[in-house]
Formats: C-alpha cells, sequence, structure tokens
C-alpha cells in the first residue's frame, strides 16, 4: 500500500512545521497550507487521503474551506482540528461534512490513527465509484 | 476609586460582552501558544525514542526545538502581560493613562480579530507622551468599538494616527480608509458610538467623501 497523503491547513506556520514532521516520521506524506484558498489550490494539484482543517484563519475561514473542499471533490476526507471548538461549530463543521472535529493540542496517536482510517474509508469509496463505473459501463454496453 | 456597580445594566452588559470578546480572543491565541509547545514537546520525545533504538540525533536539531519552545514561552508571556494590563484596566472608573501604551494593548490582543478579517491597520502613534485622565476600560472598549464598526463599513486596509491637538492635551485619533460595503445599520452604530464616546466627555465625527470614510475621535487630556 502507498503512503499516505495528508494536508494540514493551519495559519500558525510553527504548529504546521512540527506536527508535519513527527507524521512524517510515523510515514505519512505531508504537505502544509497556512490558508483555506492555499489548501484548494494544492487539493487541485494533490490527491490527499485526508486534510486536517483549523478553522479560524485569516481571510477564508475553515468551514468554507471545508465546503470548498467538498464540493470539489465529495469522499474528501476532512479531520477538523482547532483551538477552542463550540459545539456550534462542531455541528456545523460535522453539517458540513467533516469526519472528525479535534481540539488542539491533540495527541499524535489519536491523530495518526485519524489520519489512517480517513485513508481507509477514502480508498474504500473510490473502488466502490470504479466499480461502479465499470458495471455502469458494462449494462451499457450490453457485455 | 468609584464603584463600578453604579454602572447601568446596559453598559454594564455591553463592557462584559467587550471583555468577552477580548478574553475569547487571547484565550485563543494562547492555545495555539500552548499546542505548539505541545507539539515540540513531541517532536522532542519522538527524536529521544530514536536515540534510543540507535538512530542518531542531531544536536543542531536539538537545539532549534528548544530555541523555538523558548520563542513560544515568549510569546505565551507577552500575551500574559497584555491581557493583565487590560484586566486591570477595569480597576478603577478614572485614572491617568498613556494613551499609546493603550493602543499598543488593544493591538496585541485584538491582533488575531483583525487578521481573521484580512484587515491590515497602520498605525501612526506620535514620539511625545500623550496621556490622558479617563475611564481606562471605557477608553479601550470605545478604540475597539470604533475600529471594528469602521472596518465593517471600509475596505480592510486602514490606517490611525493618534496626535494632540492642543496645549491643553486633547487627543485625536482618526480612522482613514476606503470605503466599501455599507450595513444599513452603520448609521445607528455611529450614533451609539457617539453617545458612548460623549460619556468619556469626548467627541465622534463621521466624515465621508471622495469614497473615503474618517473617523475622528476627540478626546480631552481629563474627563472630569
Amino acid at each position: 500500500m502507498s503512503v499516505a497523503k495528508v494536508l494540514l491547513v493551519d495559519d500558525e506556520q510553527e504548529f504546521t512545521e512540527t506536527l508535519s514532521e513527527r507524521l512524517e516520521l510515523r510515514g505519512l506524506e505531508v504537505f502544509t497550507a497556512s490558508s483555506g484558498s492555499e489548501a484548494l489550490e494544492l487539493a487541485k494539484k494533490h490527491r490527499f487521503d485526508a486534510v486536517v482543517l483549523d478553522l479560524q484563519m485569516p481571510g477564508m475561514d475553515g468551514i468554507e474551506t471545508l465546503r470548498l473542499l467538498l464540493a470539489a471533490d465529495e469522499d474528501q476526507q476532512v479531520i477538523v482540528l482547532t483551538g477552542h471548538g463550540s459545539i456550534s461549530k462542531s455541528v456545523e463543521a460535522m453539517k458540513v461534512g467533516a469526519k472528525e472535529f479535534f481540539e488542539k493540542p491533540i495527541d499524535i496517536d489519536t491523530l495518526s490513527e485519524k489520519i489512517g482510517k480517513a485513508a481507509t474509508k477514502r480508498l474504500t469509496l473510490l473502488q466502490e465509484r470504479s466499480a461502479h463505473a465499470i458495471e455502469d459501463l458494462l449494462k451499457k454496453k450490453g457485455w | 476609586m468609584t464603584d463600578r456597580q453604579t454602572d447601568t445594566p446596559g453598559r454594564s452588559r455591553t463592557g462584559i460582552v467587550f471583555f468577552g470578546r477580548i478574553m475569547a480572543n487571547v484565550s485563543h491565541e494562547f492555545n495555539n501558544v500552548i499546542t505548539v509547545i505541545s507539539e515540540l514537546a513531541g517532536l522532542l520525545k519522538d527524536l529521544s525514542l530514536m536515540a534510543q533504538q540507535g538512530r542518531e540525533i542531531q544536536p543542531k536539531k536539538v537545539l532549534s526545538i528548544s530555541e523555538n519552545i523558548a520563542k513560544q514561552v515568549a510569546r505565551g508571556k507577552h500575551l500574559t502581560s497584555h491581557m493583565n494590563r487590560f484586566s486591570h484596566s477595569a480597576d478603577e472608573d478614572c485614572t491617568g493613562v498613556d494613551m499609546q501604551g493603550v493602543v499598543e494593548n488593544m493591538l496585541v490582543l485584538t491582533d488575531r480579530l483583525f487578521k481573521n478579517r484580512k484587515s491590515s491597520i497602520d498605525f501612526v502613534l506620535p514620539e511625545e507622551a500623550c496621556n490622558l485622565h479617563t475611564d481606562p476600560f471605557e477608553l479601550r472598549r470605545i478604540l475597539f468599538a470604533c475600529l471594528d464598526c469602521f472596518l465593517d463599513a471600509s475596505s480592510p486596509e486602514v490606517s490611525v494616527t493618534l496626535k494632540r491637538l492642543d496645549e491643553k492635551g486633547t487627543l485625536e485619533l482618526c480612522i482613514t480608509g476606503p470605503q466599501g460595503e455599507v450595513s444599513k445599520d452603520f448609521s445607528a452604530q455611529i450614533e451609539e458610538l457617539k453617545r458612548q464616546t460623549a460619556d468619556l466627555k469626548g467627541q465622534l465625527i463621521f466624515e465621508q467623501k471622495d469614497q473615503q470614510l474618517r473617523f475622528r475621535l476627540t478626546l480631552p487630556s481629563n474627563r472630569e
């Protein structure tokens, strides 16, 4: 199995640098973005197995970034990791389509496990889609 | 020292809302500091575990982590001292305040709030001391409310200039910037700000010309 590819989105550069180093030590391939718009640009170029997203960022906030990431790829697995997650914000993020919601700081083993699960889920979804696409093709062609 | 319980319920509520906004913002910043330190500590642990397994660890790397921790501690200390100064501003109803210090205090505590709005605020402060005898908490609240209201109606790049107007020590704080999208309750907000400024014996003038907005906040050297 290939290495899971993760995107960390947070305007705290020191945080993303250190966390990415720790995740890389655990065998993940990590990209970082310091804003929502940078994250969307990276998501156009790469297929990420999981996105770890902060909510409070200058400019485009996390909820809007989440919306646009999912609009571009509905299977995108997004884990929200934020400073002070109010209940209303966590409900909003989950309604928009986040898969998990955590408050900072997070235990690295918990985050790694959630990223692993997100990557597996994404792979399963992609495989299901491929299987459906093949079925449709077979039906259309009458084979 | 005057007892703040003499405040009207409405005024107390406005003060509490302001205090809450500032504290929520600063606690968020604190959490960021703690999170970075937590990750750096975690990285040190990872490296120690790797060293136990025989992997070579570069002293330079450990030194860099240690320096980053020290940087975050300094950032936390800076925030604490400003938070403390802010909290004590509610101690007295009327006392001597250094306006530059008040502006700096509010800038540190609201930095993220305004950055989240993509605002860039250029401050021009005079070198000479600008001292006032006024309510330090209300002064901060009105400063914040003026900036908050102004940014709602202007484009994000604004400039703030503080200067002494006369020999009596009257101060003028000018907020200027290009006009943005003005909300329908903007006029009502300005009227409320004018009323609140008058409580400090000050005056707020709003000017709108050639797509430029300007708030001129004048404050007497002594409120009493």
